[in-house]
């Protein structure tokens, strides 16, 4: 008779964990994905290696983008900025902002660094080499492609501009298209995230 | 008789004339590293002649281009525009995700609050000189906001 108590006690417990799950998946403002983020290893100012698990057990928000981008880039880096003054300092400790150059062949790991820490001083900026960079997007999904002759400013760079967050145990979680990336969207899944 | 009539057809044509009319010109705060910006604004046409935006220039680029950003397929791409046809009676609006005015070769880094000149130049209209306010990232202000 106990046992079937224990069970019982179990079962109403899977299901109360069950409903909790589900009822979650509803709420997040981002696209849930759920499954392993790639561990990629960049590089950042001083040629010091960054790789994806160095920061388990923070949220980290992924962009592919190249400075010489000076529309849609600074305005993603600007709401993940917004973003973060939405969160208390606590908070901000947990979450790690990294945007991926997809322009090797300019944005050093120095340039990709600076660009990235004017929007604000704990972002990251990574960049590697061609072959580096093209495995990151493909195991992202991401594509880019450089574009001749459009502009006098050399080339310029077709790019995927979706906004990736990576949970605390290094899963792909959410996935944010362009009319998602708003500052205040981004914070509440934030905020969600942190409290489990 | 007839010089009335030359008179009131010469003032005809004389009025029916584009009437451009440039709002909200804002330039983007971008990193120090970067050597481009874009400029952002409004074109009213308030004449009844259409009109046509040929090229931009601004003393801070060295070379200034007249682009659009097109989704395709999630894909984020910018094309340049040979130019931009301004109906009469309409407004163009240059703004983030769109059209902008590609400034390319920054000489001088456009800081936040400075004003930046741009000449637009119009097939009718002739040359248009706009001073852009340059606009930071907005989170410095709110930077401000939180340490007070
Ligand atoms: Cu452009």
């Amino acid at each position: 008779m106990r046992k079937f108590y224990l069970m019982l006690a179990f079962l109403v417990l899977g299901v109360y964990l069950g409903s909790c799950e589900s009822s979650k998946k509803e709420k997040f403002n981002g696209t849930l994905l759920e499954q392993p983020a790639y561990d990629f290893e960049l590089k950042t100012a001083g040629d010091r290696k960054v790789k994806l698990s160095d920061f388990r057990g923070k949220l980290v928000f992924i962009f592919f983008g190249y400075t010489h981008c000076p529309d849609v880039c600074p305005a993603a880096l600007q709401n993940l900025a917004k973003m973060m003054n939405q969160l208390d300092k606590e908070e901000q400790e947990q979450v790690q902002v990294i945007m991926i150059s997809v322009d090797p062949e300019r944005d050093t790991p120095e340039v990709a660094d600076k660009y990235a820490k004017f929007f604000n001083p704990n972002f990251l900026g990574l960049s590697g080499s061609e072959e580096e960079i093209k495995k990151v997007t493909k195991e992202y999904k991401a594509f880019y492609k450089k574009v001749e002759g459009q502009s006098a400013s050399g080339y310029l760079v077709d790019h995927t501009a979706y906004i990736y967050l990576i949970d605390k145990s290094g899963n792909l979680k959410l996935i944010y298209s362009s009319s998602k990336q708003k500052p205040e969207l981004m914070a509440e899944d934030v905020k969600k995230l942190l409290e489990d | 008789m007839r010089l009335v009539l030359i008179l009131m057809f010469v003032v005809a044509v004389a009025f029916a004339k584009p009437k451009i009319v440039v709002e909200e010109a804002w330039v983007r705060a971008v990193p120090p590293v970067s050597t481009m910006s874009a400029a952002f604004l409004e074109i009213e046409n308030k004449g009844d002649e259409n009109d046509t935006l040929l090229k931009v220039s601004s003393p801070i680029a060295e070379i200034t281009e007249i682009h659009t950003t097109i989704m395709d397929e999630g894909m984020m791409k910018m094309r340049r525009l040979e130019n931009v046809a301004i109906p009469a009676g309409k407004s163009v609006d240059f703004k983030p995700g769109g059209k902008h005015i590609m400034l390319i070769n920054l000489k001088k880094h456009p800081k936040p609050g400075e004003k930046v000149k741009l000449i637009l130049e119009f097939e009718k209209s002739g040359k248009v000189e706009v001073e852009a306010t340059v606009r930071g990232m907005g989170m410095m202000e709110e930077h401000h906001k939180s340490h007070h």
